[in-house]
């Protein structure tokens, strides 16, 4: 056994010395020794006492000493591993605990001084713990003050506190138990000191201490008296404690929600929880290795959730090792208590096997959502000088009674209180192994994919993401730097509302989000690489490039002709779908993402929000392509009407875009979006009939593109000059409009747009990826009509400008396309700006369009 | 290639945990075992009852660890007089000492002529009276 244990925490500490090479893949990376350090005190410490133990204490329990060799060296490691600076502390302290158990090893009738002196013991563990309400500090800055420190040194009296009432209550009751029956006799005195030392930690706001004692005192007095009354006293009190606790403090009702309602506040107050959670889930069955995984976001992972992170880099596996190590600890306990000579002994080991039971249960219980959290340390594991003083004195005490078992053990009662309470030992360690497994392999997917999981930012400066490439795969967003240090750098900003962030402050959003498992590698990669990679780094494969369909030349030309303008363009392959061009201004610098962040919510100018696909304005008689196509479709025009403006009900005029260069003719006003003559040939149809035609034109979904679009709206329509004019509720965003425009343009099918092309993959190259489908919904005929009739004389588009909306809340409209006589790839424009400065939308459109058709 | 390694050695780690544990539970179980057995093959000293004052007397030697004295047949040394109840006393060993506890019985149990009401240690050459029957006790050294 001693073999296998040197073997096991050996091979850890290799491990965790290579660890960074294979993190980082190159042997260039440093090797981490820092832990040898601990790693030779512990050698040679437990070497030492293996040695006088044979001699000093033969015959003694040999289970004891290689189980608390395991947990003690794999608990330092593992807090090496998480802080290099906190491990050697622990070593130190370890070394400080080995000397104390070696010296009480020598010391002569170390359980009989312990007896005699009880009362002593107690209430100098009470007085120095309410020292701590005088001279209390909290070592890491602000928080509970709990320790008493001095020369860089510091000690938390409630830990051996646990050890001292464990002691007098078996000295205690090993007095009495034999002589008082009467349980209010029996106990009105250790019930004293308990409630006085409750009350100092209740002040103390050591919940969790508190909360141990209650549990240590009602077990001890069960495993005594055998009486099962007790277990249901002690779970009344607790439940009391925690509801009034519940009602009045503070902490109490933060734990307890924390535990009941943790999704409800993932970035709050359950952080550590959520967190702790997706730490286990990421570890997975066999865990991500020794010092390849990022416990270390967990909040406080060295002491109090140290669990979840010997599951991350251990997984399941792990876990059940360690779980299992805990069993037989106790049951050894258990085992030295049946077998004393001396009642005060056998009640010390069982108290002593009940203190490491309840502390294991609550901690890993908190960590995983099973118990509400309390604040104790895993024994051994968790970083924390007096709590592993206490463990190992615990230790040194069992040892020394199973010692003396020469003699007889002492008559018992019964053996049902012991066996009953290792059945409810094994059954609560059996649920933590349980709810490892459910959050580690069941709801695994669910939780590593979450938003806060910090570990796929992380792994995004190991590994290297996919680059986002334009359509003549001039890069757009790429990543570089050595291992560790990846940086993601967004060469082209205006396409920041296309392409998004991915900030591991901020998460993600546009491309970078809805591509995120191609860039990441995790979709498009043969599963068998992914799950190699997995296996042998804990990361996913290196990420795959995205070519779009933006292309860069057009996309500058829509940027240079928006200018500072506020407001948005749209240029579409009117047959295929894909986005050419989007542009959307303001935009932001997504590589500075960290410093004017604030300032980016703040402003007023919204250029977080991509005004392409998420903007909505009303269209206006920029709508007027629809209600002409419905008309070519079915009819003849009507003659125009002489005026041109149009008064609306409430008494306002509103007039053309622009003066119209022939008034006669009815493509010259409705391209100039003159509303008296559109408001004519709405009055014409309808209001079901509108319905249905706004419906056709997709105007009532949401165009299917992997980005954040608004919700259409659109409402039922009511009065049909007011719907014709756009002025009646509808809202469409420019990307609507441009998909409209392309109708005229594309022989009447109506596109999806479409952003990714393909991806690089590893083993087949370049893979198209599936575009969204196209309906027909008007003649080739017509829809061709409708764009001779919009044309721009001696040009290759037709064209539709309009003002929507009044005042502040002015929106100029560019619509257009190409015409049949193109023979390129058939076009489609929309330009929303947003002030009453038609001119502007037009030259706007009209300079992408030209562009477009030069370059084709 | 690192990476496998690393690999193996992540598997030797698991091994090596595993094995620690399922040593320490094998010894328990052959622990476990072994202490069935030696308590299987514990005896007590051989004890010897003799009843004196009877007209049949009757001699038995005892080598478990508890014998049941009665009037009823089921126990392991039955005596056929009224004065002794049917489950009358108890005789076992316990702490290296072969103890006597009286069964509650109506005539009472003496040990050396001194009634007993709390289980008591019974020696080698002991007079031990159930009722109005007297019996020798004798134990192996």
């Amino acid at each position: 056994m001693l073999q296998l244990a040197v073997a096991f925490v050996s091979l850890y500490a290799v491990l965790l010395t290579f660890a960074p090479v294979i993190k980082l893949h190159s042997w260039q990376a440093g090797l981490s020794y820092w832990h040898w350090i601990g790693f030779a005190i512990w050698l040679g410490g437990f070497l030492l006492l293996y040695r006088q133990s044979d001699k000093l204490a033969p015959g003694a329990d040999p289970y004891l000493l290689p189980l608390m060799m395991l947990l003690s060296g794999w608990g330092l490691l593992a807090v090496a591993r998480l802080s290099p600076n906190l491990g050697l502390r622990q070593s130190l302290w370890m070394a400080l605990g080995l000397v104390l158990f070696l010296y009480g090893l020598r010391l002569p009738a170390v359980l009989v001084f312990l007896r005699r002196y009880k009362y002593i013991w107690l209430v100098s563990g009470l007085i120095i713990t309410a020292l701590t309400l005088v001279f209390g500090t909290y070592p890491g800055g602000t928080g509970p003050r709990l320790w008493l420190g001095c020369c860089g040194m510091y000690l938390q009296p409630s830990e051996p506190l646990k050890l001292l009432l464990t002691i007098y209550l078996a000295a205690y009751l090993a007095d009495r138990l034999p002589v008082s029956f009467s349980l209010i006799g029996l106990l009105a005195p250790t019930l004293v000191l308990v409630a006085l030392a409750l009350a100092l930690l209740v002040i103390q706001r050591d919940l969790g201490t508190a909360t141990l004692f209650i549990l240590i005192y009602t077990l001890t007095l069960y495993l005594a008296s055998g009486r099962k009354r007790m277990l249901l006293l002690c779970l009344a009190a607790l439940l009391a404690a925690g509801a009034i606790g519940y009602r009045f403090s503070d902490v109490v009702r933060l734990r307890v929600d924390a535990w009941l309602y943790p999704w409800l506040d993932p970035s709050g107050s359950s952080y550590q929880l959520v967190q702790s959670l997706i730490a286990v889930a990421s570890g997975g069955l066999l865990g991500r290795g020794p010092g390849l995984g990022s416990p270390g976001v967990v909040p406080v992972a060295v002491s109090d959730f140290i669990y979840p992170a010997v599951v991350e880099e251990t997984g399941l596996v792990g876990a059940a090792g360690l779980v299992l190590a805990y069993a037989l600890l106790i049951l050894r306990g258990l085992v030295v208590a049946l077998r004393a000579p001396l009642n005060f002994h056998r009640y010390l080991a069982a108290g002593i096997s009940a203190y490491f039971a309840c502390q294991v249960v609550l901690i890993i219980g908190g960590n995983l959502r099973l118990l509400p959290l309390t604040g104790v340390t895993l024994p051994f594991m968790s970083y924390g000088g007096s709590s592993l003083l206490t463990c190992i004195a615990a230790v040194l005490i069992l040892v020394l009674i199973s010692r003396q078992s020469d003699q007889d053990p002492a008559p018992l009662v019964s053996v049902r209180p012991f066996t009953f309470f290792y059945a409810c030992v094994i059954a609560a360690l059996g649920g933590i192994l349980l709810a490892t497994g459910w959050f580690g392999q069941v709801r695994q997917q669910e939780l590593t994919s979450r938003t806060d999981n910090p570990r796929r930012a992380i792994d995004d400066r190991y590994v290297q993401r996919g680059s986002l490439l334009d359509r003549h795969n001039h890069p757009i967003v790429s990543s570089s730097g050595a291992p560790g240090e990846i940086v993601r750098s967004y060469l082209v900003p205006s396409l920041s509302l296309v392409t998004g962030y991915s900030s591991p402050q901020y998460g993600q959003a546009g491309l970078e989000a809805s591509l995120d498992p191609y860039l990441r590698g995790l979709a498009g990669s043969p599963s068998l690489l992914i799950w190699w990679n997995n296996l042998l780094y804990g990361q996913p494969p290196p990420g795959l490039d995205v070519r779009l369909s933006i292309d860069l030349a057009l996309q500058d030309a829509a940027d240079a002709a928006m200018g500072d303008a506020h407001g948005a363009a749209v240029l579409l392959n009117a047959s295929t779908g894909e986005v050419l061009a989007m542009a959307s201004h303001p935009y932001f610098d997504p590589n500075r993402l960290d410093a004017e962040w604030n300032s980016l919510v703040a402003s007023a100018g919204a250029p977080l929000v991509n005004r392409a696909t998420q903007g909505l304005y009303p269209p206006g008689a920029a709508i007027a392509p629809i209600i002409l196509s419905e008309f070519i479709d079915s009819g003849d025009l009507p003659d125009l009407p002489e005026e041109l403006d149009y008064p609306l009900p409430d008494g306002k005029r509103i007039s053309c875009a622009y003066e119209p260069a022939d008034s006669t003719s009815w493509g010259s006003v409705l391209s100039a979006g003159c509303p008296a003559p559109l408001a004519l040939l709405g009055n014409r149809l309808f209001s079901t009939r509108l319905n249905s035609l706004f419906q056709r034109f997709g105007l009532t979904s949401r165009p299917a593109i992997p980005l954040e679009t608004a919700p259409p709206q659109v409402a039922p329509v009511s009065d049909v000059k007011l719907a014709s004019l756009g002025r009646e509720g509808l809202l469409l965003s420019p990307l609507q409009m441009a998909r409209v425009a392309g109708v005229i343009s594309n022989e009447g099918s109506l596109v999806s747009p479409l952003l990714a092309l393909a991806v690089d993959t590893p083993q087949q190259g370049w893979v198209i990826l599936p575009a969204g489908d196209s309906a027909a919904i008007l003649n080739p005929g017509p829809a061709a009509e409708v764009g001779s009739l919009l044309a721009q004389p001696g040009k290759l588009y037709w064209e539709v400008v309009a003002v929507a909306g009044e005042g502040e809340h002015a929106v100029s409209w560019f619509v257009g396309g190409s015409l049949e006589q193109w023979k390129g790839a058939p076009l489609a424009v929309a330009v929303a700006i947003e002030t009453n400065d038609p001119a502007l939308a037009r030259r706007v459109g009209e300079a992408i369009l030209q562009e477009a058709l030069n370059t084709d | 290639m690192a990476a496998v390694f690393f690999l193996i050695i992540r598997i030797l780690l698991i091994v090596a945990l595993y094995g620690f544990l399922a040593w320490a539970l094998y010894t328990l179980y052959r622990d476990l075992r072994t202490a069935g057995t030696s308590v299987q093959a514990r005896r007590a000293p051989a004890i010897t009852l003799a009843i004196t004052n009877t007209l049949e007397e009757q001699t038995r030697t005892f080598t478990n660890m508890e014998v049941l004295i009665g009037r009823s047949q089921s126990s392991s040394f039955p005596i056929r007089n009224e004065t002794v109840s049917a489950n009358h006393a108890r005789l076992s060993y316990r702490q290296s000492q072969w103890w006597v506890e009286d069964l509650h019985s109506t005539n009472g149990t003496f040990l050396n002529e001194e009634r007993i009401t709390t289980p008591t240690v019974i020696m080698n050459q002991d007079d031990l009276r159930c009722g109005q029957v007297n019996i020798q006790v004798k134990i192996e050294e």
